[in-house]
């Protein structure tokens, strides 16, 4: 079964003709006898014979000879001359005569034999879509050049597919036949019989004392027996897959002490109804505990320090896997072992070498050799690839920075980092490092590819009885210095890492608009961010009945926020402290509103906000894997009614709420962990309250909490907060007016499908649970709704997250006694 | 326009080719592009090939997609070395990497690529017309990646990693010999270096001090009439006097 050697005759025919006139050993032969040897002649034409299909004047353009040159006869040039041609891959055959020569001057004649070309492949055996599947992967394409070789190839390959897929027997035969429709072309017939799929009847295995023929079994992970019910794995045998079997085997009996293990050999043999059985003859050997184990060279750390990482005592059953893995490293970028230790702390030269010095009886002595070298320092550090972000956006987040110890655990974290920014493709980003031995220092080069970050958002719709139009923008890589500057505009001004978007939203009777922007580095000095944003909106009373805009009832809201946010060094530099500063302005005239107590007035809201945050969630901001987020925050007013002696008992809603005063405080944490390398948990817990200064005044109306549904922020009118929770309906699990206290928690297990640049997508599964309460009296964290469900996530660069959740409510929605049951929700732009 | 439409889709090749020519010289640049695409494959090996090869690269050239004129311009003098048009498709190729290199502050692949084609250019025709103009072109382009490399240095002195920048103004000085950002590159490392100093722990303030002098000499030396001197010997006069302090401190405990 195993797949023989492609035959190369034609090609090796080709070379050693090639060879001989490359050496000059052949002069071109004789039609005429008064050539002189190695003398220099006129070239006074060329003719060419054996022609199909080419045309004469085309080969001798291939052979790059002009007519009037002087050529040594031989010489390189006619030398050159035939290579070209061969080099075309047109000709299976190219001899060069001297057809005339007339003093001096000399008529070259070539004769090549043209390579037949392919027409067209017939694929007989198999299903036509499959066949032309196939044919595609073979590269039989129209117009290739037939060989031997081609033959040979092609049909190693098919026969590589059918057998890869247990087809064991598989039988192939190419025919070809001229094709009278055209010059020299070939039409060619590939019969496959695949014949029936050959299963393994049974797998025995001979010396196999200490493990069971079970166990052994269950060590060939793609070598399975025959078996009624078992569909997730067929029974098949592939060579390639048993070869890596059997190394599985003997792994799983060296990590059980049993380090002389082998196979000693194995053997198929054939049944009558198609199937056959394997016998594996193992060679147990005895089972090892490891011995003293020493530490030799190491002066910058101490014994204790290493044992700490390798975590082997004496007596312990020998694992020449677990022993590899603590010394050198298990491949993982988060490695807890000695090679690493010495890595991260500039020991880029170290070497660590764990060797066997002694066996006795059963118990290996273990030899730990380190060679520390010296300490190695970063020289030069260098970005390629960023073709729209400037150095500065990407130099400031490069942690290895000249003149400090190598650290492997730096690169990792820049490589993390800089995924994300979101301008790069964060699963393409690699360190290149080039150590300097002579003078112990390191270059690293990073190798980014720039990926789109602008999002645009052009929508019309028909919506409660108008047109509705939307443009937003965003620019998640703007450059607001090259605004003035034309040249820049490759199309736009890009680069500076600075977020700016724009959205206008129109319809019949409400107007809105927004303004934001942000730059990440204020001076280019810290990490400090700066952000602004204004908003204005305007809308009429609308009615529905009779579709009529009514201009005298209105409500216009106008608001505007400045914020600064800075990257902290301490506790640890993954904390972030934020605060702002926001007004917003509430107009109302003859315009009666749910959550507003008055119709006619306006209410002033200004507020601070303060929150302290901690991300360390990675590497891939679309599909974290590790670490965590946590954010705990705080919003206030001033406690104008503390003050100003105002008898609000008595006071009209419209007066009370003149300024708004509250406080709010809220807390929020995420973990993600990888259960496996894909599979990852997000854990979730969060809780918000809200209060007052003055029990007189009680709860602002405004800035509620809102449980319940998608979890998507639609038009906030009051600047309540919206808390997503799946499994029932939007906002419901408040009262009308909203909460004023809400805590929440989620588990969501989630497996990617793709992870491209150009789409994300994965899958989920999640367990919610959480409540909305009014006033603290009410508040009891162990009344939960309850909710499960799965959903599905989409995330392209130009969309944003677009996703959806099927989740059943366990529990009643307030008021009510029958259980919410299954929702679906529409994800959009927000991630939970 | 829409018997250029026929001819694309429906012509025979002759008469692509010759439309292909036609809107070549009406300047009718994408145009051209387009139907010499297409033709291309036929006229592989053809004679008439020559002349497409240089009239597609060309085409780009004159559209301003410099990355690609620069490719078919150097497809062109590999395939025809013997061509007359060589010379000028070697410099134009040469030209097109200038005109493709960006802003320093982006990769400097093409910048890289255009220094060694224009390199090339002058090795092989040192008797051209365009000589002045190729070695002014290296000049610049030279100049982009030492205004990279500074810039870079200059981040690490703002960002006050004061470590970061000695090192990368090293960095500059050693790749770049004769640059002319030296004067400013020796003192912003000498800035650094007095900064490092100066904030420095005792343990290692004596080490940092000493070098800082060093460096501060160097700049002097190199520069004896450079305007920021003025500022620079107010600072040594500092770390003079750090020194002398830690000399009197270390006397006093007897070199504790």
């Amino acid at each position: 079964v195993r797949a023989q050697e492609p035959k190369n005759n034609i090609l090796k025919e080709i070379q050693i003709k090639n060879d001989s006139i490359a050496n000059d050993s052949i002069p071109p032969t004789l039609k005429n006898t008064t050539f002189k040897k190695d003398s220099s002649y006129e070239l006074g034409g060329i003719t060419v014979k054996g022609l199909q299909k080419f045309e004469e004047e085309t080969v001798k353009v291939f052979t790059g000879l002009k007519v009037g040159q002087q050529i040594k006869l031989p010489g390189d040039k006619l030398t050159s001359a035939i290579k070209k041609l061969y080099e075309t891959k047109q000709f299976s055959n190219v001899e060069v005569y001297i057809s005339k020569i007339d003093g001096d001057i000399a008529y070259l004649e070539f004769e090549v034999q043209e390579l037949p070309q392919l027409n067209n492949v017939t694929i007989q055996g198999i299903k036509k879509n499959k066949a032309s599947d196939l044919q595609k992967d073979a590269e039989l394409k129209k117009g290739a050049m037939v060989t031997d070789n081609l033959i040979v190839t092609t049909k190693n390959y098919f026969k590589k597919k059918f057998q890869e897929k247990g087809f064991l027997k598989t039988k192939v035969a190419i025919n070809t036949r001229p094709d009278t429709s055209s010059v020299n072309t070939v039409n060619m017939l590939i019969h496959i019989d695949k014949g029936e799929k050959v299963k393994i009847k049974n797998i025995t295995f001979e010396g196999n004392k200490d493990f069971s023929t079970k166990k052994l079994r269950k060590t060939l992970k793609n070598t399975k027996k025959e078996m009624l019910g078992r569909f997730w794995k067929k029974s098949k045998f592939i060579e390639d897959d048993f070869k890596e079997d059997l190394e599985n085997l003997i792994t799983t009996y060296s990590e059980k002490g049993y380090r002389d293990a082998r196979v000693v050999n194995h053997s198929i043999s054939w049944n009558d109804d198609n199937t056959l059985n394997l016998n594996i003859k193992v060679e147990e050997g005895k089972k090892y505990i490891f011995g003293n184990i020493q530490f030799l060279g190491n002066t910058k750390y101490t014994d204790a320090q290493l044992q700490r990482l390798l975590r082997i005592e004496k007596g312990d059953t020998y694992n020449g896997k677990v022993l590899k893995e603590r010394v050198t490293g298990d491949g993982s970028p988060d490695s807890q072992d000695i090679a690493t230790l010495y890595q991260d702390n500039g020991y880029l030269f170290s070497r660590v070498l764990p060797v066997e010095t002694r066996v006795n009886n059963d118990s290996i002595d273990i030899e730990i050799r380190i060679y520390e070298d010296q300490p190695t320092r970063i020289k030069k550090v260098t970005v390629n690839g960023n073709d729209k972000t400037n150095d500065h956006v990407v130099f400031r987040e490069i942690r290895t920075k000249p003149g400090y110890l190598y650290s492997k655990r730096d690169i990792i974290r820049t490589i993390r980092e800089i995924g994300q920014l979101g301008f790069f493709d964060a699963e393409a980003i690699s360190p290149d490092i080039n150590p300097n031995y002579q003078d112990k220092t390191v270059d690293i080069d990073y190798t980014v590819a720039e990926k789109g970050s602008s999002q645009i958002e052009l929508q019309g719709g028909y919506g409660g009885g108008s047109f509705i139009g939307t443009l937003g923008l965003s620019f998640n890589n703007f450059s607001v210095r090259n605004l003035f500057n034309k040249k820049a505009y490759r199309p736009l001004p890009m680069g500076d890492g600075q977020t700016l978007s724009l959205r206008l939203q129109k319809s019949r009777f409400y107007t809105t608009s927004s303004f934001s922007f942000v730059e990440p580095w204020l001076g280019g000095k810290k990490p400090q961010s700066l952000s602004f944003s204004i908003y204005n909106s305007k809308q009429f009373r609308y009615d529905y009945q009779t579709n009529r805009v009514d201009k005298d009832q209105r409500l216009n809201i106008v608001g505007a926020s400045i914020g600064l946010g800075k990257r902290l060094q301490w506790p640890d530099n993954y904390f972030t402290l934020s605060q702002s500063i926001s007004y917003q302005l509430y107009d109302l005239k003859n315009y009666p509103v749910s959550t507003f107590s008055f119709s006619t007035g306006s209410s002033n809201n200004l507020s601070y906000s303060i929150t302290l945050g901690r991300s360390s969630a990675g590497p891939n901001p679309v599909f974290p894997k590790q670490g965590s987020e946590f954010s705990i925050g705080a919003k206030l007013t001033l406690p104008y009614s503390l003050f100003n002696d105002k008898d609000y008992s008595t006071l009209e809603d419209s007066e009370k709420y003149k300024w708004l005063e509250y406080y709010k405080a809220s807390f929020k944490g995420k973990w993600y962990t990888a259960l496996t390398d894909d599979l990852v948990i997000m854990t979730n817990a969060e809780f918000g309250i809200l209060g007052s200064y003055n029990s007189k005044l009680g709860d602002s109306p405004f800035e509620r909490y809102f449980v319940g549904g998608d979890g998507i922020a639609t038009f906030q009118l009051d600047g309540r907060e919206t808390i997503g929770l799946r499994g029932y309906e939007n906002g419901r699990l408040s009262t009308i007016s909203g909460g004023t206290i809400y805590n929440k928690f989620q588990l969501e297990l989630r497996y990617p499908i793709t992870l491209k640049p150009s789409a994300s997508i994965y899958v989920l599964g999640f367990l919610e649970a959480g409540n909305s309460y009014d006033g603290f009296k009410n508040f009891n964290p162990f009344v939960l709704k309850r909710s499960a469900g799965v959903g599905l996530r989409i995330f392209m660069p130009a969309f944003g997250m677009l996703g959806i959740d099927f989740a059943n409510g366990f529990d009643p929605l307030p008021g009510q006694t029958e259980k919410s049951g299954w929702q679906t929700h529409f994800i959009i732009g927000q991630q939970f | 326009c829409s018997e250029y439409q026929k001819v694309l889709n429906k012509g025979t090749v002759e008469k692509q080719y010759q439309m292909a020519t036609k809107m070549y010289e009406e300047q009718k640049f994408g145009k051209a592009i387009q139907l010499f695409e297409k033709i291309t494959p036929n006229y592989r090996g053809k004679p008439q090939m020559e002349r497409i090869q240089y009239m597609v690269a060309q085409a780009h050239y004159n559209t301003k997609q410099y990355s690609l004129a620069a490719y078919y311009f150097d497809k062109f003098e590999k395939n025809y070395p013997k061509s007359s048009k060589i010379e000028e498709a070697a410099y134009l190729s040469a030209h097109s990497h200038y005109l493709a290199s960006p802003i320093f502050s982006l990769d400097q692949k093409d910048t890289y690529e255009a220094i060694t084609a224009l390199q090339n250019f002058i090795f092989k025709f040192p008797n051209s017309a365009n000589i002045a103009n190729a070695n002014k072109y290296i000049k610049e382009l030279t100049h982009k990646l030492e205004k990279k490399s500074f810039e870079i240095a200059k981040q690490y002195y703002h960002t006050e990693d004061y470590i970061a920048a000695i090192v990368a103004f090293d960095n500059l000085l050693s790749d770049y010999l004769g640059t002319s950002y030296k004067e400013e590159a020796l003192y912003f490392k000498f800035k650094s270096a007095y900064e490092l100093a100066i904030n420095s722990y005792i343990t290692k303030k004596e080490e940092r001090t000493t070098n800082a002098i060093k460096i501060h000499e160097r700049f002097k030396r190199s520069f004896p009439n450079s305007e920021y001197l003025k500022e620079t010997e107010g600072l040594l006069t500092n770390l003079t006097k750090e020194l002398n302090s830690l000399t009197a401190l270390k006397t006093q405990t007897n070199g504790l």
